[in-house]
This record gives structure tokens, sequence and C-alpha cells, in this order.
């Protein structure tokens, strides 16, 4: 099977140009950046203590008109809603449809819905026992249970307690 | 000063929108063909341009969790670190491109120097590297590196170039009690055929030095914008090169950690001051 091919080679590249992208966005007033959540929060002042003014869908093109001085959170307008939005909720580029990465256990673009544990799949078991790996399935499968226990909850407390992300002060 | 090689290596990954070159999803049947009509095009999109279906890349990332395990040394059950490298760990992917990713943080039982990243976002850090940072700030560092391998889909390179191409049989066959493969159905020898040319490919080849620098940059933006100091990473690598004399493991298909510690942004920061 030759899996080379011209055509191959060229969407590689294509992916690859697309993957070069920062992970957040560099903003700058008069630009668009995009809504990396679905159910978005824009707040009515630069920080996350404000009130919420509206909230905006995961893709949503969101056009800057102003940029707070510490440049971490963007002033924006989607339709007819216009508030502020931490920066690191955004991309300079639309993403792409995540529907596939959500892996049927979690609509994950809410990080307050709470995942349910995934044991390896049974082909992966059976691929553990096939090349005598069974314990090391048993861990990865440990490792998934304790990760389950740090709840989105969890996660956002400790964002808040320490100051982090659109907590940042 | 002696060679010293990077240790945070980062496997595979992030397999969505990579195409990969074994033929799980028929993709290799050719692109453009397939391509002909819009419609095809948004199918091939959901599909995360790989022609792999989520449950693809899910035993894909499994059974490629599952060699990093049994790799190193299998997983260091310490409860305690185990949930601060997931709280560090998802307190960075919060703001990941791929947020949406059932994101898990897990330590391995190995003295090495090393982590590793694989599909669905299983990241793995050995106890080696763990003790030898100290801060939260060193922790998301080396944890945003491995995040920003599966977020740029670094695998992309791995699984579609020729890497680990001619040492597919010889790890599917490595061990003992392993069925023949051809006495496999073609989709089972189709994941054996992907995990081991994930595996023996980053092994053996590595990402490149342009991918790792890549992923040291993107590490850098994504601790700063999640409020860790960016410069977390620099102190980590500075700590790993100073202390390579315990380690067991050195990849010699990384970058120098001095190039690395080079070409980290925040350099002239740090040196200014304005590091955080």
């Amino acid at each position: 099977m030759n899996t080379q091919t011209p055509l191959r080679l060229l969407a590689l590249a294509a992916i690859a140009g697309a993957l070069t992208t920062a992970v957040v966005a560099e903003p700058k007033a008069g630009g668009t950046v995009y809504s990396k959540r679905n159910g978005l929060s824009l707040y009515t002042a630069p920080n996350s203590q404000s009130a919420v003014a509206g909230s905006v869908g995961f893709a949503e093109a969101l056009k800057i008109s102003e940029i707070n001085p510490s440049g971490k959170w963007l002033n924006v307008t989607a339709g007819a809603t216009t508030g502020w939005v931490f920066a690191g909720f955004t991309a300079e580029k639309k993403p792409e449809d995540l529907t596939r990465d959500r892996l049927g256990s979690v609509d994950a673009s809410s990080s307050t819905t709470a995942a349910a544990a995934r044991p390896l799949s049974p082909e992966a078991e059976q691929y553990a026992a096939r090349h005598g790996k069974a314990d090391a399935g048993k861990d990865v499968d440990w490792v998934e249970a304790e990760a389950h226990k740090v709840a989105p909850e969890i996660v956002t407390a400790y964002v808040k307690e320490n100051k982090k992300g659109e907590y940042q002060e | 000063m002696k060679t010293l090689r990077l240790f945070f290596s980062a496997l595979l990954v992030g397999a969505s929108g990579t195409a990969f070159a074994f033929d799980i999803g028929g993709l290799a049947k050719g692109v453009g063909e397939r391509l002909a009509t819009d419609k095809e095009k948004r199918e091939q999109l959901g599909k995360g341009v790989t022609g792999l279906t989520v449950e693809e890349e899910i035993n894909l990332g499994d059974a490629v969790s599952v060699e990093i395990v049994a790799r190193y040394g299998g997983v260091w059950r310490n409860v305690v670190a185990t949930q601060r490298v997931n709280l560090v760990g998802r307190a960075l992917t919060r703001y990941a491109r791929r947020e949406s990713l059932d994101w898990r943080f897990g330590l391995l039982d190995s003295d090495a120097v090393n982590a590793f990243s694989a599909p669905n976002g299983r990241v793995f850090i050995t106890r080696g590297l763990y003790k030898l940072l100290g801060s939260d700030d060193e922790l998301a560092g080396v944890l945003a590196h491995e995040i920003a391998h599966v977020d740029l889909r670094h695998a992309a390179k791995i699984i579609a170039g020729k890497q680990g191409t001619g040492a597919v049989a010889g790890l599917v066959a490595e061990s003992a009690g392993d069925q023949a493969p051809a006495a496999l159905s073609p989709a089972t020898q189709a994941l054996e055929d992907g995990v081991a040319k994930l595996v023996t490919g980053l092994l053996t080849d590595g990402y490149g030095p342009g991918r790792e620098y890549d992923a040291d940059e993107t590490a850098y933006d994504l601790a700063k914008v999640c409020g860790f100091d960016p410069n977390g990473l620099r102190i980590a690598l500075n700590k790993v090169e100073a202390n390579t004399a315990h380690t067991k493991e050195t990849f010699n298909t990384h970058p120098k950690t001095s190039d690395r510690l080079k070409k980290l942004p925040g350099g002239e920061e740090k040196k200014k001051g304005k590091g955080k």
C-alpha cells in the first residue's frame, strides 16, 4: 500500500500550515477572534467578578473594539451582545469542529460538565493482553480513575484560589 | 559541556487532524477523489482530516498509553502527586486549543527524566522528572510543553511520515506470547501498525528540533495566559540540565537543552526583570 501519494502530502502540508498558529489569540483592536468555548460569558467589565452581559457559542466570531491594559481582556461584540471576554478563551483562527474531541463522555466545551471516567477501550485492553501488558492497562485505568476524582469544579476552584486564568488580578 | 539532549519528548498525540499513513479510515485510497464534493469535504473534516473515527482514535490513544506505561516502569500510584498534576495540567488545558479533550495526567514509576503525551490527551510525566521540579510554575511549564504537542498535533509527522515504518513488524512481534500478525483481523492489525509506528517513530526519530521549539514557544504562551510564570519551563530545563548525570535516558533526537534555553521566549524579558 503506497500511502505517500502527492495528494496525501499536499493535504498534510496544508494541515501542518494550519497547526502553527498560536494557542491563544494575539488580539488587536478592530480585529476578530473566535470563541473557543460554548456558552462563553461576556462580562460588563474586564474581570470575572463583574456581571455577565451575555454569552456566545463555540467558534463564534468576536469583533474587538478595545483591549484592557493587561492585554488579557478584550471588549468584543458578537451580534447584539457586547462585553468583555478573557483572551485565553479566544483563538486567532476559527476553531474547527471539535465534536470528535469530545469522545462521547462529555460536552467538554463547557468546563462545568462532569466527564465520566473512561476505562481503556475493549480494543486497547485486548491490545494490552496480546502484548503481555495487561498490568500497564490496569495502571492506565488507575490514572483515569484518579484523574476523574479531580472534578471540573475542583479545577475551577484551584484556578480561582490561585488567581489563574480569568481570575488573574 | 557535554552534549545534553532533551528529555521532554512528547509522544504522539492529538491524532485528530492528522492524516494517518496507515489505512485505518481508508484515507489512503486517494484524498482527491474522496473529497470530490463539499459534502464529502465536510464529512472528512468531521473526522478530523485523519480518516479516523472517534472510536479508532480512542483505541489508538489507549493502546499508546499502555505502551508508554509499560515502557516506563508502570504508573507511580502516588495519589497526592497524581491529583496535583491533574490540577495543574487541567488548569492549563482550560485555555488549550483542544480544551474539549478528556485531558488526563499521570505519573510513571521511572527514574528517567521524561514526559509524554498520547492521543486523546493523556499526558505522562516520570517520577524522576516530577521530583526534579519544585513549584507549580515549573510543573506547569513541563506539562504545557506536552499539552502543546497535543494542541499542535505533532503526531502528524510521525503518523504521516516515514518515521517508524521499518520497525513496525519488530515491535509487533517483540513481546513473548504475541499473536502472529497474520492471525489478526484487518482492523486489529491496523491498530497494531498504528501504535507501533507512533511509539517507534517517537522513540527513534522524535519530532525534530523545529517541533520541539514550537512546543516550547506554545508552552510559554499557554503558561502565561493561564497565569503561571512563563519562565517555569526555563527553570525546569535548567534543573534537567544540571541533573543529567542522574538520567538514565538521553534522546539524541532532541535539541540540546542549552539550545532550547536559548530559543525559549522570555529570555531577554527575564534579564530585564520582566519575566512574568
